[in-house]
């Protein structure tokens, strides 16, 4: 009786696995059992995500869902998310190969955690038009290679911050802090655009007591830890800290909330998330996105090489309107982002990015002192 | 003095969830089940709390709204530890595979309610429930400054629940027979007592302990709920054992590894221990090797009620 009643719930289990497991079907369900309803379906676009991340991580996945999301809608399509078990190789591209058997025909993986896997996907399947940000493919002996159906987007992050930084010397914060998740490329140039940019502000208004403090948590998550780190920093003295760690954010909002601390957010405008949040370093993701989508659905994708967002192009900046510094005036603003844009007297070329330095220590700054944590 | 003021209270976001989930799991540990799926009951319970606090921000003045949730995410930790208490007394189930059961619905869980109910596999909340003084209390030098000042509702629980396990365990009828069906079923059993409604008594408790300690744990630490609580389950299991089963050794346990554990997040915000240029791997090592020394060549007492894990069925011996 027992067993029955045991095997009856584990029937139960399985079966409602199942059902929970089968894609959100976007179109009326016809033909339930019949898998090879292909014939009519319209391309699908999946947006592949890290397993370590979030979809609605109020940062740079949920920017990018923004925009297939608008897209999707727009043009009518069938879309969804996917996240591979654990960020290995053979899971990563099993979840891509479970994608486009679900009918996607258009992938884009947002997340630098996917560069080996991206190469076995984009070459197994020429036929499916990808897009991969903040990194570029690599095969087997780590040589960067780009076939014609994947097109790589970056990002300028470090010019983002590098006003962020510039910005809020001038609004009066001398002591800074910058706290990132894993140093991966994107946030290491979260992290020397925002270090740059207090320099040059410090050099240019002939300051001498500017300090940074600088950390990378190893992980995103928001932890009691994180938490601590932060309260501590704003305890010890940081008036503001530069959080680019996507979901770990939270924690540091909380650190500043109970500390009288303000925070700068990352990737997307993160203004309601906390009343501490003085501005963000946003790069433009759900914009970009729905442009790419575009070009695929007009037939004007080029793939097979390298794209740059900066401040010239409009992918990075900080969103203005929601923007509370004081003394950092509208006008400050627009004539830095100009000059970024343009280049003027090397002001965006010298910022150091992650190609440049190893670790901070080694970023020459003539004006601030940075306290690298460990 | 600051210093050591700002490290007490930081440990106590640590130490205070450590100290509610083991002291459940002590109980349930006590009558004799296992509970590791406490993770996932302590994501239950932040789960429902906070999906209450989002849906009355501003309905209802903060600090009622943390009390009903505080017993909302009691209900929801005590009716999700029923599905581990039916598998592993009614149906002598494998301990060990129900309560991971239980570890691995609820994130799953959690981030497709959420989505379902908001759209949003987060649930942000706004954080009103700071209680900035307590009067006349928060006078007293040094502790008004930990514990009356700038606190959550949740921070006094730890101490009640602490407390009151202290009591009930040693000093009641319930907690010498709970304590029985943990050491050796057979007896109570061969007077009469109902070994499985102690059992049931013992899950639910720590069900009930496990969904507070996830909304005490998420409250001062973050600014919303994503469906995970680190780990802070099992790590309370090692504060239960490393507390030998007994309250107030549990309450030092959770005091020992909340202040290591702030250590290793907050020394470099404190300009000595900053300049001495220990790596950080250093203190974020220190809790478990620690507590690795301590088991290797500690009491010899650190063995668990005899019945812990066993599935007891009556006339079996």
């Amino acid at each position: 009786m027992k067993k029955l009643l045991s095997y009856g719930i584990l029937a139960i289990l399985v079966l409602s696995m199942i059902a929970g497991c089968a894609p959100q079907a976007e179109e009326p369900e016809t033909g339930g059992e019949e898998p090879e309803v292909v014939e009519e379906e319209k391309p699908g676009i999946a947006l592949l995500i890290s397993a370590a991340g979030t979809l609605d991580d109020r940062a740079f996945n949920q920017a990018c869902w923004e925009g297939v999301k608008n897209f999707a809608a727009d043009y009518d399509l069938p879309y969804d998310y996917y996240q591979p078990v654990e960020d290995t190789v053979e899971a990563q591209v099993t979840i891509a190969d479970t994608a486009i058997k679900a009918g996607a025909e258009f992938i884009i993986i947002n997340s630098d955690q996917f560069k080996a896997a991206a190469y076995q996907m984009m070459n197994s399947h020429p036929d499916v038009t990808f897009i991969i940000f903040d990194t570029v493919p690599i095969d087997e002996d780590g040589n960067q290679v780009l076939t014609d159906n994947i097109l790589a987007i970056q990002f300028k992050e470090h010019e983002a911050t590098f006003i962020a930084g510039y910005a809020a010397v001038v609004e009066g914060y001398r002591k800074l802090g910058f706290m990132g998740g894993m140093p991966v490329p994107a946030v290491v140039r979260f992290g020397y655009g925002f270090v740059a940019g207090a320099d040059a502000a410090a050099v240019d208004l002939g300051l001498t007591d500017v300090e940074m403090m600088y950390n990378y948590s190893g992980d995103f998550k928001p932890t009691p830890e994180n938490q601590a780190r932060a309260a501590s920093w704003f305890q010890s003295g940081t008036e503001i800290i530069h959080v680019a760690a996507g979901p770990m954010g939270a924690s540091v909002f909380a650190a500043a909330e109970q500390n009288d601390g303000v925070v700068i957010g990352v990737d997307s405008d993160q203004v309601n998330e906390s009343e501490t949040i003085i501005t963000s370093a946003i790069k433009d993701l759900a914009n970009v996105t729905y442009n790419s989508l575009k070009a695929w659905q007009d037939g004007t994708f080029e793939g097979g090489k390298i794209v740059v967002y900066g401040a010239a192009e409009g992918g990075v900046g900080l969103p203005w309107e929601s923007t509370k510094f004081e003394n950092f005036t509208k006008e400050d603003y627009d004539t830095l982002l100009e000059r970024i844009s343009n280049d003027v007297d090397g002001i965006a070329s010298s910022i150091p990015t992650d190609e440049d330095y190893e670790d901070p220590t080694q970023i020459p700054l003539q004006a601030i002192t940075l306290t690298y944590v460990q | 003095m600051e210093t050591l003021i700002f490290f007490l209270r930081q440990m106590l976001n640590f130490s205070i969830p450590l100290l509610i989930v083991a002291i459940g799991s002590m109980y349930s540990s006590r009558s004799g089940v296992v509970n590791i799926g406490l993770d996932g009951i302590m994501i239950m319970g932040a789960f429902t709390s906070f999906m209450f606090i989002r849906f009355t921000e501003g309905i209802m003045p903060p600090q009622l709204q943390i009390i009903i949730a505080i017993i909302i995410s009691i209900a929801t930790g005590l009716i999700f530890s029923l599905l581990h208490a039916f598998a592993s007394i009614n149906l002598n189930a494998d301990q060990i595979i129900s309560g991971q059961a239980l570890n691995m619905f609820a994130p799953a869980f959690s981030v497709f309610a959420a989505r379902i109910i908001l759209g949003d596999s987060i649930i942000s909340f706004r954080n009103f429930f700071i209680i900035e003084e307590i009067p006349f209390l928060s006078k007293i030098p040094f502790i008004g400054d930990i514990l009356f000042r700038d606190v959550y509702l949740t921070t006094y629980l730890g101490f009640i629940v602490l407390i009151v396990a202290n009591f009930v365990l040693y000093r009641t009828r319930f907690g010498l027979r709970l304590r029985a069906c943990g050491e050796h079923p057979q007896a109570p059993d061969s007077v009469g007592i109902n070994v499985r409604k102690f059992r049931y008594f013992g899950v639910m408790i720590s069900g009930a302990l496990g969904g507070l300690g996830g909304l005490v744990f998420v409250l001062p630490n973050s600014t919303n709920f994503n469906g995970q609580v680190s780990g802070y389950g099992f790590l309370a299991l090692a504060v239960m054992i490393f507390g030998q089963w007994s309250p107030m050794k549990i309450f030092f346990a959770s005091m020992f590894f909340g202040s290591l554990k702030t250590m290793s997040a907050i020394y470099s915000g404190l300009p000595f221990f900053n300049t001495l240029g220990i790596p950080s791997e250093f203190y974020k090592l220190m809790p478990y090797l620690i507590t690795m020394i301590v088991l290797a060549f500690g009491p010899k007492g650190l063995t668990g009620p005899r019945a812990e894990g066993k599935p007891f069925q009556k006339g079996m011996s």
